[in-house]
């Protein structure tokens, strides 16, 4: 398959789940969310011929979508990740929607690491990919995450 | 399509260097157009601002090329590490280099004052003095913002 053809294959199938790591990373922001993601498929094309199988080509792709939003440079204020509360919603789901904000905005506070991982954790990426997307042992990714649901559930329930 | 829209991000990577380029090569015109070869303190201040801009535009130029060759497709651990490397390596440029130069360019102006002053009507004269404080502030607190908001993203990746 030639190198363009690859690519934009590489590209249906994968600018979803660069998109939703990006808009996690810019706090929700669209516009910045889809610089960087543009940036990402950048950089993808760059690194097309590198590309060996030795990892699957999400541990690729995931790799290089989170190494370039951590050079993200926070350019103006970033929008409180949020998500629309329609009013005619039952009050079970509005709790549920006031509980993904309060957790969005607690992992705003995490560091760049941190919010990596929770973020793929979220799109259910398995762990032992994430383990080798970060570069790090599937046992220290599990302690790692565990901390990071402690610290975010406590910053949930102290609002 | 993102291939087709790299060249647009890459040009808005290059701003800041075509501004500095297009101020470099007004202040070499402007050097010929006034012969400012026959006054020793013209050329001395002339050549200040433009040494001190070619400077900056080198180093920023190799500096930016550090950053390309970092390889986004190496594990996030790895990658940050690297990336903390480069923005403390570039710490000199911010605290040191910058500053010197931005006084070496001031100086430059400094000395061009006086040739201003007597070529110039006192209105055109005046108008040209208090535009240029306000550039040099305007620049100052652009740098300060820039510094400040790598410094931040430093922080935030040794988190």
């Amino acid at each position: 398959m030639k190198n363009e053809e690859l690519f934009h294959r590489v590209y249906r199938e994968n600018y979803p789940k660069v998109i939703s790591l990006c808009l996690g990373f810019v706090s929700g922001d669209r516009d910045k969310a889809n610089d960087l993601a543009q940036e990402t498929f950048i950089r993808v094309w760059e690194n097309l011929g590198s590309f060996r199988n030795e990892a699957s080509i999400s541990t690729w792709i995931y790799r290089i979508t989170v190494n370039t939003c951590l050079t993200y440079k926070t350019r103006k204020k970033d929008l409180p990740l949020t998500t629309d509360l329609v009013e005619e919603e039952s009050a079970d789901v509005q709790k549920t929607e006031l509980q993904f904000r309060a957790m969005y905005r607690c992992i705003d506070t995490l560091s760049q690491i941190n919010k990596s991982i929770i973020l793929l954790e979220l799109d259910q990426v398995p762990q032992q990919e994430i383990a080798g997307i970060m570069g790090m042992s599937h046992e220290a990714l599990r302690t790692r995450i565990h901390r990071i649901k402690s610290q975010l559930s406590k910053c949930v329930k102290n609002g | 399509m993102a291939i087709s829209k790299s060249k647009h991000l890459k040009k808005n990577q290059l701003i800041g260097q075509m501004v500095l380029i297009a101020t470099v090569m007004i202040l070499v015109a402007f050097f010929f157009y006034i012969s400012a070869f026959n006054s020793e303190i013209v050329t001395l201040g002339l050549g200040l601002m433009i040494s001190s801009l070619v400077l900056r535009i080198i180093v920023e130029f190799f500096s930016l090329a550090k950053l390309r060759r970092l390889s986004v497709i190496q594990e996030v651990s790895s990658y940050k590490n690297a990336l903390i490397s480069y923005y403390k390596s570039r710490q000199w440029i911010h605290y040191l280099l910058t500053p010197v130069l931005f006084i070496l360019y001031f100086v430059g102006f400094a000395l061009l004052l006086p040739s201003f002053k007597q070529s110039l009507s006192p209105g055109f004269y005046a108008y040209v003095l208090y535009s240029s404080i306000f550039i040099f502030l305007f620049f100052a607190v652009f740098i300060g913002i820039h510094v400040k908001r790598e410094m931040k993203m430093l922080r935030e990746l040794e988190d």
